[in-house]
């Protein structure tokens, strides 16, 4: 809860990917043509490279305030848990950054045609796959602690690249109606694991910085 | 067994054995890789599709091979290092991953010059192609990372924890031609079916694999002895 309000009280933090991800879900079609039959077609491509632009955003400072003003360190000599601590930061992420930025995704892709039924499906998967990328970022953004955003992204931006391809199936699913439950459930698996994975990883790491 | 055990534990032990090894390594693999050449450029039949062009399967297979190997190599001294603290573990990490970089964009780059001939092309953005390339760039971001820190054991730390992260890519690049449907021909020999090539062809790419692998391990333990020989000042 502590994390969620700090959070909060950093709008930049937050609100800057969503509106970030809502810009370049807007300048998409302005770029192509508002008629144009690729509207369709290229909105995959699109909501894809933007959920691994906002997902870097989101997680690209997630750790560096706690690290620089000597929070990590008073938690450490206070016996507290990283992991939990860390686990609180992703929380906090998701509900304030992926969650929104899946319903923005989600608005989106209905109004470009692209998804025209199975609304929550949609909703799911696209809020699932950010989880997985922001997940990944996190840890991206653990390994480059005052190192500077570059390391973080080239480190981490090839593990990205399952979540991409299981992202590019489920649209693809999704634009022929053939979503099972099974793969969301997949989804929802892969995304609790990276989800639990990446932050126990990210932990690790962060330790590693304060020795 | 602690005699075997003992150059895991021991740098020195292992200098000593490195030593050892490299030259008979180099020399065996120079001349299996030459032998193995020399077979298929000058022996083996013309392929009836390709003409001459298939040759550059005796450079381009092996890298292909052993991009993907060393990364598992370098995956399994990670986990020795970060489970046991073998000391060995980093140096044989990074020294793997300037020879995989190397091996992986050979094989890219064979392939590409495979291509123009075969498929017209000397670039697509295919399953295989597109996951070796990324396999690169991993290699890159690990030699990137170890290099960024200036505390080693902590550099040696975070490398090898991403590249057990990294694992995750290797099976894809793997089976990215079963999965997909794409330019990239499947794997024409395998360990566990009969081979789709002729053995006239087939043994001297057996050869040159076997002699490039040789090569390869004695590139591995000459960077692994430099690196070693500069951070600990033997």
């Amino acid at each position: 809860m502590n994390e969620f309000k700090k959070l909060f009280q950093k709008t930049r933090n937050w609100l800057g990917p969503i509106l970030i991800f809502t810009m370049v879900m807007i300048a998409f079609p302005l770029s192509l043509n508002i008629y144009s039959s690729e509207l369709v077609s290229s909105f995959e491509s699109i909501l894809v490279i933007s959920l691994l632009m906002t997902a870097f955003i989101s997680t690209e400072g997630i750790f560096n305030e706690d690290y620089s003003d000597g929070t990590f360190e008073m938690y450490i000599s206070e016996d507290g848990s990283m992991f939990q601590l860390v686990l609180e930061k992703f929380c906090a992420n998701f509900l304030m950054v992926s969650l929104p930025i899946a319903l923005v995704g989600l608005s989106f892709a209905v109004a470009n045609g692209a998804i025209l039924e199975n609304y929550l499906s949609a909703l799911i998967g696209i809020f699932f796959v950010n989880t997985i990328l922001t997940s990944i970022f996190a840890f991206g953004s653990s390994i480059s602690l005052n190192k500077g955003a570059i390391l973080g992204i080239i480190s981490v931006l090839p593990f990205s690249m399952p979540a991409v391809i299981l992202f590019g199936r489920f649209l693809d699913n999704l634009s022929l109606d053939h979503i099972s439950l099974s793969f969301l459930q997949l989804l929802a698996g892969l995304s609790i694991i990276s989800f639990l994975i990446f932050a126990w990883l990210s932990s690790k790491i962060i330790k590693l910085h304060l020795e | 067994m602690k005699n075997l055990l003992l150059p895991l534990i021991s740098i020195k032990e292992y200098i000593s054995l490195n030593h050892k090894i490299y030259p008979y390594a180099m020399i065996l693999g120079i001349a299996l890789v030459l032998v193995g050449w020399g077979m298929g450029l000058f022996f083996a039949p013309i392929d009836a599709v390709q003409g001459h062009s298939y040759r550059i399967i005796y450079l381009h297979v092996p890298m292909a091979i052993y991009s993907q190997l060393i990364y598992w190599f370098m995956a399994i001294w990670s986990f020795c290092f970060l489970v046991w603290k073998i000391k060995i573990g980093p140096y044989m990490t990074i020294s793997a991953a300037y020879v995989g970089c190397m091996v992986t964009f050979l094989a890219l780059f064979s392939g590409s010059v495979w291509g123009i001939p075969t498929w017209g092309t000397w670039w697509q953005w295919d399953a295989r192609i597109t996951s070796t390339f990324i396999l690169l760039i991993m290699y890159i971001a690990l030699l990137t990372i170890n290099s960024s820190f200036q505390n080693i054991n902590k550099a040696d730390q975070i490398t090898a924890w991403v590249v057990l992260v990294g694992v995750i890519n290797i099976p894809i690049i793997k089976k990215s031609v079963d999965w997909w449907s794409t330019l990239h021909q499947p794997a024409s020999i395998s360990l566990s079916s009969e081979s789709s090539i002729d053995s006239s062809m087939l043994i001297p790419l057996s050869i040159s694999i076997v002699g490039v692998g040789l090569f390869l391990f004695a590139l591995g333990l000459k960077v692994s002895r430099l690196m070693i020989l500069k951070r600990e000042e033997i």
